[in-house]
């Protein structure tokens, strides 16, 4: 399915992909940084602080630039003579994007456990620190990466279904 | 795009090990870590651990 858009509509939707895709990758970043604080920061109440501030960053932060990259990117390739299954590039960043969204929407539940932790001031510290974002974030970002490097580079190679 | 010839291209399958590999590393780590992935491994402990599910973590 291609349905060609008129350019307006093209590059609206070429912005509103890169902006939060990149948005995304940023995003990642700031999240490893706080999860690299909660890991080694000294002072308590920093440490509880990263973990709590973690699950709305997750939610109103993470999780809507994820989908809007996700649904506006399959929006724009099938508007376009790309495709969605049509070159190796295309379908490689749609299973990297669709497992990344996957797995952060998982991992909500994870952020959401360590918040309440952070928040129960009878929990000690050392239950509190978890390495756990920081891998996941660590993990995340050269996938995303790859995803920008495969938007800019589009390598050449046609599927089967392109051909 | 039409010049290109038939098969994976050599990107695609560089990539496909690549991603192969890097699988088999988290696979084993998780099994390393005795397969219990998610928050519950490192804080079941305490007057919490009955809220805690084994999410993704």
């Amino acid at each position: 399915m291609t349905a060609t858009m008129v350019p307006w509509v093209r590059r609206l939707l070429l912005t509103a992909h890169v902006t939060t895709a990149v948005g995304w990758t940023g995003a990642v970043l700031c999240f490893l940084a706080l999860a690299t604080v909660g890991v080694s920061s000294q002072d308590p109440g920093t440490v509880r602080g990263v973990y709590l501030v973690m699950e709305p960053v997750a939610w109103y932060v993470l999780v809507p630039l994820a989908l809007m990259s996700l649904v506006i990117g399959v929006i724009q390739s099938l508007g376009t003579t790309w495709g969605l299954f049509r070159h190796y590039w295309v379908l490689i960043k749609l299973v990297m994007t669709v497992l990344a969204t996957a797995v952060l929407l998982m991992y909500t539940k994870t952020v959401g456990v360590l918040a309440d932790l952070a928040a129960d001031p009878g929990v000690g510290l050392g239950a509190v620190r978890n390495p756990s974002p920081m891998l996941h974030a660590a993990l995340a970002l050269p996938l995303l990466l790859a995803a920008t490097v495969l938007a800019v580079y589009k390598p050449r190679g046609v599927t089967g279904y392109g051909r | 795009m039409a010049d290109t010839p038939p098969g994976l291209p050599t990107w695609v399958k560089v990539t496909a090990i690549i991603t192969a590999l890097l699988v088999a590393v988290v696979v084993a780590v998780m099994l390393a870590g005795g397969g219990a992935h998610g928050p519950g491994q490192h804080v079941m402990s305490g007057r919490l651990a009955g809220n805690i599910g084994y999410g993704h973590g």
